[in-house]
């Protein structure tokens, strides 16, 4: 696939992503959220972006194992703040941004 | 000289920037009396699979009308306030609506057999977990 192909696929699924996590009640689903919905699916999408930054993962992944938490790179004390830099480390001040506007 | 002061404005810069985005953080502002967290009585493969969807009704009946899904762990009306096979929760939009009761089973982590969830209001406004 060719990079502008790549990129309106990227903003299509952003797109999706948001869309979901609205349908879920997440007014103003940001970039952050939506990586939350491809990490661990819509449903613990949705219950991420509505959580405290001192919750830990394992509390908000109630049937992850332990094992599955950590091919995730996480461990189920890591706590939700800690996974959100790390997101924020990597994609930088678009994290906080709204997917959807208008 | 000039440049090392491009470079400690640039730092700073960088520093002023991680701290609020740190600062803005979502956290619970206070527990919301009358509600508990409870979870979906589905699988972990189905919990993970985005094609199942668990609807949210605009009062305890179908036919009232959906107004969306329900994700994972939801914050229902406790002790649970069931009407016509439907339970009280509130949605993360704040909005009271219905789910199916059948559905919730009591909240309890596989991976911390002590983790807790306290339905909060939150940092920005809204109901969260805490």
């Amino acid at each position: 696939m060719d990079p502008a192909t790549e990129a309106v696929a990227a903003a299509q699924d952003l797109k999706s992503a948001a869309t979901s996590l609205q349908s879920s009640g997440i007014s103003n689903p940001t970039v952050l959220d939506t990586r939350g919905y491809y990490n661990f699916g819509a449903r613990y999408g949705a219950t991420l972006a509505q959580a405290s930054d001192d919750q830990n993962m394992g509390s908000l992944l109630p049937t992850y194992s332990p094992s599955q938490l950590a091919a995730n790179g996480i461990t189920p004390t890591t706590t939700v703040g800690q996974w959100r830099q790390s997101i924020i480390a990597k994609i930088g001040n678009a994290a906080n941004q709204p997917v959807l506007s208008g | 000289m000039r440049r090392f002061t491009i470079y400690v404005c640039a730092a700073v810069l960088i520093i002023t920037c991680a701290q609020r985005m740190k600062a803005e953080g979502l956290h619970a502002v206070r527990p919301l009396a009358g509600y508990a967290c409870m979870m979906l009585n589905l699988t972990d493969a189905q919990m993970r699979d985005n094609s199942l969807v668990v609807p949210v009704y605009a009062g305890p009946s179908t036919a009232s009308g959906r107004v969306g899904n329900a994700s994972a762990i939801v914050i229902a009306r406790s002790p649970l306030h069931v009407v016509n096979g439907f339970a009280e929760m509130l949605f993360p939009n704040g909005a009271t609506v219905w789910i199916d009761a059948k559905v919730l089973r009591p909240y309890h982590s596989e991976s911390n057999p002590n983790a807790h969830c306290t339905p909060s209001l939150m940092s920005n406004g809204k109901p969260g977990l805490g």
